[in-house]
């Protein structure tokens, strides 16, 4: 086995410490988070097909601008609501589209889990305040988000490339379902058990199920 | 090292990845951490073995090519004298335990056989660590890749799962380019290609992936199976994206479950070393405190005396480690027949040869699965001599010899548990996210701000990006669901977290405390070089 030690440089080999510290702090200091920042975001994140999560804040200066510029949606009786749009883009056109009814937001209330009706679609969130009255003024919006896609698309023959679409998709998807069983003796027979069509997505990562059962 | 030029063309090919990562855990302040023997035993297990059997290879002149992902964290980690020598520390403890056993074990023939393995096993990681590498084994890898046999490529700075972060884009500019620059650092060249964590691909991630130079880069199954337009070739080929030309190739689910599952995969076959009996937990106490984790919490030591065995017997029968390095042969040669056979259904339906990835993670092979660089073993040597299907490729060697792939749009997927995100968004983590997205927010604000600047302003920025960036690595998100050493992750999370906002603070008040900044630099040591611009406006 050849040595590495005569043809090691700097790189990789050794990485030079900063000097120890005056004082080594003590690890267990209080490593204490605010909770909340008193700022005003909102940010969607998608989670899976239908469903997005979604965080928010309203920093008490934005309430205040929002009591001055809408006097007439007081504090006392203002409603958080989150409306939530299905955003299509055609070139400059850009059109959106209601997605149900706004959605109330409980008091205190800071994160939340949405359904969307569609995948592969963009959507966008708004938070907002509404008054008893029906105002409604608009606080944040969220970047336009894009759901992911959960099937195949229509086939598509592309001009240069030349195959059998469908039977590479069916063989694709067939090869997720079709467990493997090796016996001891070199069995070389697939199991034709197990669920078919399913696209296999999940392989147990080793660190936690070592951590799991020890 | 091309594959044979005086071979038939071959009827298809197979990339097979390794993807080798830990996350950055490294803990000066403290004389034992349980969590930094996760890296001792990855070396144990994993590395130091994979690296001896590809240098064999190598040496029998095995015509082979392989892709190996090492993470930022993980190479930091190799490159630490610290870990070094705790690592040093560890090995010469697991050699004192392994003699123990040897005579502990004297009156047991089966038992006896397995201590001596330990014993041979733990003193060549030391020859090998010690004398043939110098302790240097990110050199090891880099040796392998100047002779041909691997491709070594990148994963994003700290592991972080991107598609968690795409609102914000600086953020994720950074993590692609910081592990881009560093492992220029290490190896001498830019990567070609990156390893998503946890294959985490949203539309759109290509553009920062193309800017900094990576050619390609892989996804799960139904990233490509659901890309727009469709994939001509099913998983067989990969589709460059329209967004950059960069190229994505998808996970074959098959020859993924082979060695995966848990139920039917061949890591769980009875034969095989079981994983959970670990003499750290069936000893008595007394006689493996001195091994063990000093407050005398038990803890894996690597020594292990069963095997699997049959679902149907009662109890565990002893390792034997002939019949388990017969069946990683046998499983070699199920795996090899069964890619031909692959080969063989898709080639008659494409122009071109169809291609087969199949990456893991690298801890599978010898830390979960102990048989499992035995069994790379075997499979490069049968695929090398005793057949003429496939031809082992990286993706660079495909992308070569196949510059045009259809161009399609891959759809957001992972290959975490369901597809998508809630493997890292669901609420034993979410909480985080709020956090995150914060930070990212004032570390650009910041980086904007103060687009030169010097000493102490300069190294506060420069450890607030480091504390940014072990934040958001993937691993806390995963570990907090997955429902292990959560107090540790949370703990780790909130730890950065309060490191950042405090020096920010501090930054913004212009008085930095440069006795606690001073503690961040010693503790936090991760990407050096680092340059806090990364998050500013584009440089």
């Amino acid at each position: 086995m050849a040595s590495v030690k005569e043809t090691d440089n700097a790189s990789g080999a050794k990485s030079p410490l900063p000097p120890r510290p005056a004082a080594v702090i003590d690890r267990a200091y209080p490593r204490e988070i605010p909770a909340l920042y008193n700022e005003t975001y909102l940010r969607a994140l998608p989670r899976e097909e239908g469903q997005f999560f979604s965080f928010w804040e309203i920093s008490a200066e934005t309430l205040r601008s929002l009591s001055k510029g809408h006097p007439e949606i007081s504090p006392k009786t203002w409603q958080t609501l989150i409306r939530i749009y299905e955003v299509e883009q055609r070139g400059a056109e850009r059109t959106e589209r209601p997605v149900g009814s706004a959605i109330p937001v409980g008091e205190g209330e800071g994160s939340r889990y949405l359904q969307v009706p569609r995948e592969d679609r963009e959507y966008r969130v708004e938070l907002g305040m509404q008054s008893g009255s029906g105002t409604y003024a608009a606080v944040c919006s969220s970047e336009d988000i894009r759901m992911p896609a959960a099937r195949v698309q229509e086939i598509i023959k592309h001009p240069d490339f030349h195959a059998d679409t469908p039977a590479l998709t069916r063989i694709s998807l067939e090869n997720a379902s079709a467990p493997v069983v090796a016996e001891a003796g070199g069995s070389t027979e697939q199991s034709s058990t197990g669920p078919r069509g399913t696209v296999v997505t999940s392989p147990v990562s080793p660190w936690s199920d070592h951590e799991n059962r020890s | 090292m091309k594959t044979d030029p005086d071979r038939p063309s071959p009827g298809g090919y197979l990339c097979l990845v390794l993807h080798a990562h830990l996350p950055f855990v490294r803990h000066p302040e403290s004389d034992y951490m349980l969590e930094e023997t996760w890296f001792f035993e990855a070396l144990t297990e994993t590395y130091l073995p994979l690296l001896s059997h590809l240098s064999g290879l190598a040496d029998d002149h095995v015509p082979l090519r392989l892709t190996v992902s090492l993470s930022s964290t993980l190479c930091t980690m190799f490159a630490d004298e610290l870990l070094q020598e705790r690592y040093a520390r560890y090995l010469n403890r697991r050699i004192a335990l392994a003699e123990r056993e040897i005579e502990r074990t004297a009156g047991h023939s089966e038992f006896s056989q397995s201590a001596r393995m330990y014993h041979d096993r733990f003193r060549q990681c030391r020859r090998q660590y010690e004398e043939v590498y110098g302790r240097n084994v990110i050199g090891a890898f880099r040796e392998l890749q100047e002779r041909g046999i691997l491709e070594i490529i990148t994963s994003s700075a700290t592991h972080a799962f991107l598609p968690n972060m795409q609102q914000s884009p600086r953020a994720v500019r950074a993590q692609v380019r910081v592990a881009v620059d560093y492992h220029r650092s290490l190896f001498g060249r830019a990567p070609a290609g990156m390893w998503l964590p946890e294959c985490g691909y949203f539309p759109g991630l290509e553009k920062d992936l193309y800017k900094e130079g990576i050619r390609y880069f892989f996804i799960d199954t139904h990233g490509v199976l659901h890309a727009d337009p469709a994939s001509v070739y099913g998983i067989f080929a990969p589709i460059v994206c329209t967004g950059a030309p960069v190229a994505a190739a998808g996970r074959d689910p098959e020859s993924s479950r082979s060695v995966w599952s848990a139920d039917d995969g061949y890591p769980g076959h009875p034969l095989y070393r079981e994983f959970y009996r670990d003499i750290g937990f069936d000893l008595d106490i007394d006689y493996i405190r001195p091994y063990i984790d000093p407050a005398g919490i038990r803890v894996q030591t690597g020594i292990k005396y069963y095997r699997v065995t049959d679902r149907s017997d009662p109890e565990k029968q002893p390792y034997r480690r002939l019949d388990a390095l017969r069946t990683a042969q046998e499983h070699a040669g199920h795996f090899m027949h069964h890619r031909e056979q692959q080969i063989k259904r898709a080639a008659p339906l494409m122009d071109r040869p169809p291609l087969i990835v199949a990456p893991y993670d690298a801890e599978l092979f010898g830390h979960w699965w102990y048989e499992g660089p035995e069994w790379l073993n075997f499979l490069f040597r049968k695929i090398a001599f005793e057949q003429d299907t496939i031809t082992l490729v990286t993706l660079s060697d495909y992308l070569e010899r196949h510059p045009d792939s259809q161009r399609s749009e891959p759809s957001f997927s992972s290959w975490g548990e369901g597809g998508f995100s809630k493997m890292w968004l669901n609420e034993s983590n979410d909480w985080i996210y709020r956090h995150l997205s914060r930070m990212e927010e004032r570390m650009t604000e910041c980086a904007v701000a103060f687009p030169n600047a010097a000493g102490l302003l300069k190294r506060s920025l420069n450890q607030m990006a480091r504390e940014l960036l072990l934040a958001e690595a993937s691993d806390w998100a995963f570990i907090m669901k997955s429902g292990t050493m959560v107090d540790y992750a949370v703990r780790r999370t909130k730890e950065h977290v309060a490191n950042f906002l405090r020096l920010h603070e501090e930054v913004k008040k212009n008085s930095v405390d440069e006795n606690f900044l001073a503690y961040l630099e010693f503790c936090n040591t991760i990407f050096p070089d680092i340059d806090y611009r990364v998050y500013g406006n584009d440089v």
